[in-house]
């Protein structure tokens, strides 16, 4: 197809002006990295492409409102979304937890959250990202993986590892030092 | 809970709601603690990206495209080559049953393609789930080794314990046993301090005379009794000197003899050095007696006197 060498901001660009081709072109170059993660976060295929599928027809809703002119990183922007609506829907799952407050919210909450990703860490080989995060202590990237992509929270967290609460702080705040630390060696 | 902590947990995603609330308002106010919170939100993220792809289903696209109303691009019809209009051209119908034929291997390897891919989707997934079963294994190969630990450090500490305890133990019956040796001496004391107040009492009477009582048979020939008494009193004290040891059946016993009457009195045993003392009582004054005399009997002694006799007698003057 002529138009799979297009820029993911280009093809955004185009989407924004509702051109289909180029929200297909998108789906086909970013559906497998979606559906893993979404997979990976539920651990259910039929939940996982339920997410998937809203987390594409909300890029369609809200390529206008992506902000092309400033490099926004499209693939941290659908990566985002799905992990956000995982989460909404993982913690919806689960009994006495209080649902995010802001679920209700305008979406450009995701557009915002995408903003993270202009920070260079986005900019980071896959692999490169796969090497950083094997690094890390297994107690650390436990804590940072139970949290990340199982939706739960601290108390959850030292609960389901049976530590106390201070250690999973503790624990949390080596693993982000630790992890930024290998991301930064893995820019360079 | 400090701030670094707070903004390592926000990051994540692992805050409770309220304490994200609370963490958000803190958040608006201060530009320098938003710049913190990008990176560490940024490389949380990161992770995002160390997932493996998953081709979904097939039909997921059929559901997005028509959700978003964007038709699924029909497949590209197939060239017209000038190979095939040629042979098109010299076959005509055998050119058009060939072209069906290669429609039909095309379908069906189309068909391959696509079960193909579901096998490969399938495996991928298979193979995420592997990933987290192992996830999951480790953490629970970790909970296992951490609570061994845990129960070897408390066996240790209970052994520790049980070793204190034992010691506690022996120091107590060692205790135990020094505080019922100290409270018999207590009371050998005692008794020997009352016996010693009782013969002062009868030595300090008025009036205090010694009779010295012979021997009244040869065995005894080298013991000495002597009574210490005063004729108006009914208390006197007796002590003895070399007399010889008895059997633990048998003991002394002292007699106080008034005309034919021989009434019981108190018995006794020596020391092994054959010495003793024992303050006698008596129902009426010892100027009533005209005798004493000492015998041996059964222990205990008995109500009427060996009939061997005595072996010492002597009056009180």
């Amino acid at each position: 197809m002529a138009q799979q060498h297009l820029s993911d901001q280009e093809l955004v660009a185009h989407i924004a002006r509702g051109e289909r081709w180029a929200f297909e072109v998108l789906y086909e170059r970013y559906v497998a990295q979606a559906f893993g993660l979404a997979l990976r976060m539920m651990q259910d295929r039929a939940t996982a492409e339920d997410i998937v599928q809203e987390a594409f027809c909300r890029v369609w809703q809200r390529a206008t409102h992506f902000n092309v002119q400033a490099g926004g990183n499209v693939r941290a922007w659908l990566l985002t979304i799905v992990h956000r609506l995982a989460i909404d829907t993982q913690r919806k799952r689960r009994p006495n937890v209080e649902m995010d407050a802001r679920e209700d919210a305008d979406w450009e909450l995701e557009d915002r959250e995408a903003d993270v990703f202009e920070h260079a860490f986005a900019n980071i080989a896959t692999d490169r990202v796969r090497a950083a995060v094997s690094q890390l202590p297994e107690r650390h990237r436990k804590v940072i993986e139970l949290s990340f992509f199982w939706g739960l929270t601290h108390r959850e967290i030292a609960e389901q590892l049976g530590e106390p609460l201070g250690t999973v702080h503790s624990w949390a705040l080596q693993g982000m030092n630790r992890l930024k630390l290998l991301l930064r060696q893995q820019l360079n | 809970m400090t701030l670094d902590e707070q903004i390592a947990l926000y990051a994540i995603g692992a805050l409770d709601e309220q304490e994200r609330a609370e963490f958000e308002r803190q958040l608006a106010g201060s530009p320098e603690l938003r710049a913190r919170v990008a990176e560490e939100r940024a490389a949380a993220a990161a992770l995002m990206l160390s997932v493996e792809p998953v081709a979904p289903s097939p039909a997921l696209k059929q559901k997005v495209m028509a959700r978003t109303g964007a038709p699924i691009r029909p497949a590209e019809p197939p060239r017209s080559s000038g190979l095939s209009d040629w042979l098109r051209y010299l076959f005509g119908g055998l050119a058009v049953a060939c072209a069906s034929l290669a429609l039909v291997l095309g379908v069906g390897l189309l068909n391959a393609q696509s079960q193909l891919t579901q096998q490969r989707a399938y495996n991928a997934q298979l193979q995420s789930q592997l990933q987290e079963v192992r996830v999951q294994l480790d953490l629970a190969r970790d909970r296992t080794a951490q609570l061994e630990r845990e129960l070897a450090a408390a066996q240790d500490r209970l052994a520790q314990a049980e070793q204190r305890v034992q010691a506690l133990q022996a120091d107590a019956d060692q205790a135990r046993a020094e505080l019922t040796a100290a409270q018999s001496e207590v009371e050998r004391v005692r008794n020997a301090l009352a016996a010693a107040e009782n013969e002062l009492a009868v030595l300090s009477q008025r009036d205090v005379r010694v009779a010295s009582i012979p021997a009244f048979k040869d065995d005894f020939r080298q013991g000495a009794i002597s009574l210490f008494y005063a004729p108006d009193a009914t208390t006197a004290l007796i002590t003895a000197h070399n007399l010889p040891p008895l059997s633990p059946d048998r003991t002394y016993q002292v007699w106080l003899i008034k005309g034919d009457q021989r009434l019981p009195s108190e018995v006794f045993n020596t020391s092994p050095d054959g010495t003793g003392r024992l303050v006698v009582k008596s129902d009426e004054p010892f100027s009533a007696f005209d005798n004493i005399g000492i015998t041996v009997e059964p222990a205990g002694g008995r109500p009427t006197p060996n009939p061997d006799g005595p072996i010492f007698l002597g009056p009180l003057g």
